[in-house]
């Protein structure tokens, strides 16, 4: 065979037997929560593979050119190379607009991937020890992630991204003291200028997806080596992993899941359009778009900064604008509150154990409500993104809507968090106290020394 | 596969006197009685007839496979190589032409490729057979040929393998079988037994499907129908992508079939996971996730013994500090590289005193060109559709202006100009209504009201939008009468307050 004598080569070489015979036999717990990072994980694979297509017709350019290609609405008119690449890609290439808004949905699969994987994680006390490290490494994917879906479609240079990329630069320019600096050495000077797209490109085809590749091996080899978590149940407890094996159960379900995210991919990509750059136009400071939002994950970004209300802070002669506390300030928090949650969360719970057995979200009243409080706070930062659209659908004021959503702001984070921390207790005393007893018997019987010797 | 980089340049007979003295040496072991515990080791490197056995059958294939491959080269060899002197070569070859030679010698070279293929599944299905029933009992400990070779204290050796090159006879053997493929190393490794490899706990996993009676012949039945009908699906639907592209189809029937082909084959696979294979579960212990105390002081043992060896430490601490603080320098040298200063670049001043007011196309505007309500973008004439210097123009009725008394000259005719740059996130400010006289950004919603100096009324912006002193000159057009009333754009740290 074919396969064996290969196999025996390789061997021969580099000696791989006793690693292969223990890897298929690694155990992986089996539920359906499991698979989100995995649909992330393939969704990432196929934006190399879409992006690797999409590169070899893309020009990362800012220069001027006259457009005279298929697509007669724009001839004659002035744009940026990039743009008219995107143009070309879309109209001429065959199956190129296929693998376009294969790559745009891609990433936002991506990106809602890891949020729903994140919020499992979040929900289930995941991240407690020993898993603190593949928390901040998967939170610092997330970042990238979300900085790479906006350089994506910014380098586009069309007019709805033009203005996000102007957004964007009055935030970086905010930042106080260092602002101006880190704004001109990252984008080479003002926004638009001929610095931009080659730059934005380059961070977004190579640096940052090769910072995410190199991540996910970390994730992944971390996750490898602590083994799963498992959801409460018989039999699990912090000492035991129960579940399928890599062979062949585990290979045969994940690599139907690749397919399936790839096709699902595939038919989004082929038959709901996004990103139509044509219809926006190529990018001119001087044109507008009205009802402009930016991609859906970044949409509570832009609803913080509608909501926030005008004030300028002066420090003597030194100005803080009103962009800085919503645009920076706001998700910087947000970031940083995340990524210490885990050590924040030991100190609440006064719990420094080793856990390998999830927490249910009814177990952890107090968490999960918290967890839902501001999962809706996103959700109407997100709604107050477009609340211009919102007020066009509903014929509504934009200015009344914006009052509402000021005060829902705060008053649904608070009203969600009561009705699920009641939900949670009600869960609690409806579940059966000699199964609740048991499990909770069983964790103790269990329990890992809290500190290790040093 | 072939091992070509690993064929040996020893000749011939080399070859064959060594494979010889391995043979005698194994044909010794084999005939040992077999005893599980008095194991002999041979020059050979077996340590009981078992495993002799083996290497003997090993040893039959090299021979034979190597001398019918190396005679065959070397017969061929001589009827392809071309003569010195064309002349002479007809004659010398009994009246053969220089054709029919190569012709020949290509004959020879692919019968003795033929017969060399065929004698090695020749050989291997006796070995295969000779191998077969291994005598119960006589598994010898697996280390005790390598204790044989006397290694050195404290060093443990592994069981010998195909591979490993330990002993002198195994180093012929698997030199002679370099020489024509791997074909020893894969008959022997057919013939090892595992049974004394640790157990991976596979066996001992609970199979659901026993312990819940599943109907399995039913199950496996749906599922290959199922699977198979998903697989068919998932063919049709990469032909009907391939059809599709090569005739131009359009972006729904390309994205529709590619989906469909991906998505059959995603269900084949997972209705083959779980119809078409046994549902199983494991139950294995977790390793602690932290090193053992000995294991953890060991490595910190390692590093401070080794770093014993290094003379002036604290030097190379130093020198490696200041390395550091070098390479920061150059690397912060290279990052500034990238970019300006920004400061200089922000405070332009965009607009001059004296510049006429310019449409998109350049034609300049005069003070009556706008109704009252009307409004347009106008540049400076030396920046027409630049994105820094865009001014919005505005006109309402001259009694409705509310300027600060500082400004009361600047709107002649009720000609208001203000940067059209939003100071909340620089997007353009680009509508205007008329009725209640506010400008608003289409971003963020903030609005502006024209007749007091672009107060922001609404919305996030909080600095009024800059505005532009206008004056008419003498042919009735409008002309800017200084700067701007303050930095246009985004606010910054540093920004001219």
């Amino acid at each position: 065979m074919m396969g064996e004598g290969l196999a025996r080569w390789v061997d021969s070489r580099v000696r791989l037997a006793k690693f292969v015979r223990k890897a298929l036999n690694h155990v992986f717990p089996d539920h359906w929560s499991f698979m989100l990072g995995e649909i992330a994980l393939y969704s990432f694979v196929i934006l190399v593979i879409t992006g690797t297509y999409l590169a070899m017709f893309f020009h990362g350019s800012s220069a001027r050119v006259i457009y005279h290609g298929t697509y007669r609405p724009l001839d004659g008119v002035s744009m940026s190379a990039a743009y008219q690449s995107v143009l070309h890609l879309s109209f001429d290439v065959p199956a190129g607009l296929l693998i376009r808004q294969m790559h745009h949905w891609a990433a936002d699969i991506f990106i809602g991937a890891i949020l729903a994987h994140l919020a499992r994680i979040f929900f289930t006390a995941a991240y407690r020890r020993p898993r603190e490290l593949n928390w901040i490494i998967g939170l610092t994917l997330l970042v990238l992630a979300l900085a790479n879906g906006f350089l994506g479609y910014s380098v586009c240079d069309d007019l709805l991204s033009g203005a996000g990329l102007r957004i964007g630069y009055a935030i970086l320019l905010s930042i106080p003291v260092i602002g101006p600096w880190i704004t001109f050495l990252a984008l080479g000077g003002t926004v638009p200028s001929d610095t931009t797209v080659p730059r934005l490109y380059a961070l977004h085809i190579f640096l940052v997806p090769a910072l995410i590749a190199l991540l996910i091996g970390a994730h992944l080899a971390i996750l490898w080596r602590q083994l799963h978590t498992n959801y409460p149940g018989p039999k699990r407890t912090d000492k035991t992993i129960v579940g399928a094996r890599l062979w062949p159960s585990y290979t045969l379900k994940s690599l139907g899941l690749f397919f399936l995210v790839f096709g699902v991919v595939a038919a989004l990509g082929g038959l709901l359009q996004i990103d139509p750059v044509w219809i926006y136009g190529p990018y001119n400071p001087v044109a507008i778009l009205p009802g402009a939002q930016p991609d859906w994950y970044l949409g509570w970004v832009e609803g913080a900064m509608r909501l926030f209300p005008g004030v300028n802070l002066w420090l003597g002669h030194y100005l803080i604008p009103e962009v800085f506390f919503p645009g920076f300030l706001f998700p910087f928090l947000v970031f940083v509150f995340l990524y210490s949650w885990p050590f924040v969360e030991k100190y609440l719970s006064f719990d420094f154990a080793t856990h390998h057995v999830l927490r249910l979200p009814r177990q952890q009243p107090w968490i999960t409500a918290f967890g839902c409080a501001v999962a809706v706070l996103m959700l109407v930062l997100l709604v107050a993104g477009g609340d211009d659209v919102v007020a066009l659908a509903e014929n509504g004021n934009v200015v009344q809507i914006r009052t509402l959503l000021r005060i829902l702001v705060f008053v649904a984070p608070v009203v969600t968090g009561a009705v699920v921390y009641s939900i949670c207790r009600w869960a609690n005393r409806k579940s059966s106290p000699v199964a609740e007893e048991r499990s909770a018997a069983e964790v103790l019987s269990h329990e890992e020394p809290t500190t290790q010797p040093q | 596969m072939t091992d070509r980089d690993e064929r040996p340049s020893g000749s011939l007979p080399k070859v064959l006197v060594n494979a010889w003295k391995l043979y005698r040496s194994l044909v010794k072991t084999a005939q040992q009685p077999r005893t599980p515990t008095g194991a002999v080791v041979s020059p050979g490197g077996a340590s009981n007839p078992e495993e002799a056995a083996r290497l003997l059958t090993g040893a039959w294939i090299v021979i034979g496979a190597s001398l019918v491959w190396r005679g065959a080269r070397a017969v061929g060899r001589v009827f392809l190589t071309r003569p010195a002197e064309p002349g002479s070569q007809a004659a010398a070859a009994g009246g053969q032409t220089e054709e029919d030679k190569v012709r020949t010698g290509k004959w020879l070279m692919l019968g003795a490729l033929l017969s060399w293929k065929l004698g090695k599944s020749l050989a291997k299905r006796t070995a295969e057979t000779f191998l077969e029933e291994p005598a119960e009992g006589t598994a010898p400990p697996r280390d005790s040929a390598a204790r044989a070779e006397l290694p050195a204290p404290g060093e443990k050796r592994e069981p010998a393998s195909p591979t490993d090159s330990g002993s002198a006879g195994w180093e012929a053997l698997r030199a002679s079988a370099a020489a024509v493929g791997h074909t020893v190393e894969k008959v022997l490794a057919e013939a090892t037994p595992v049974e004394d490899l640790p157990s991976t706990g596979r066996e001992a996993d609970r199979n659901l499907d026993r312990e819940k009676g599943v109907n399995l012949e039913r199950r496996h039945g749906w599922g290959t129908v199922l699977a198979g009908f998903a697989s068919l699906a998932g063919l049709a639907g990469g032909i009907a992508f391939v059809v599709n592209f090569w005739t131009g189809g359009s972006n729904e029937a390309l994205g529709g079939s590619l989906a469909l082909f991906l998505l059959a084959f995603g269900v084949a696979l997972v209705l083959w996971a779980h119809w078409l294979t046994a549902h199983k579960v494991a139950v294995e212990p977790r390793e602690r996730v932290s090193s053992p105390l000995p294991e953890q002081k060991g490595a910190a043992l390692e590093f401070t013994s080794g770093a014993s060896d290094i003379q002036r430490r604290r030097l190379l601490v130093g020198m490696a500090a200041a390395g550091m603080g070098v390479v920061g320098a150059v690397v912060i040298s290279l990052i500034r590289s990238l970019g300006f200063p920004p400061y200089r670049a922000l405070d332009t001043d965009v607009w001059k005193r004296g510049q006429r007011l310019m449409t998109v196309d350049g034609i300049p505007v005069s003070a009556d060109a706008l109704a009252p309500g009307g409004m347009i973008v106008v540049f400076p004439e030396n920046s027409v559709g630049s994105e820094k210097t865009q001014t919005v123009l505005v006109r309402v009725r001259q009694d409705l202006v509310r300027l600060p008394a500082a400004r009361s000259s600047w709107a002649p005719g009720g000609n208001l100009a203000y940067s059209r740059i939003c100071t909340h996130a620089g997007c353009s400010v680009g509508m205007y209504e008329a009725n209640s006289h506010l400008l608003m950004c289409p971003c963020h919603q903030s609005t502006f009201n024209v007749l007091n100096g672009a107060q922001p009324t609404g919305g996030p912006a909080a600095r009024a939008l800059p505005q532009l002193p206008l004056y008419v000159d003498a042919d009735g057009h409008l002309r800017a009468a200084g700067g701007f009333s303050d930095y246009p754009g985004p606010g910054f740290w540093g920004m001219p307050s």
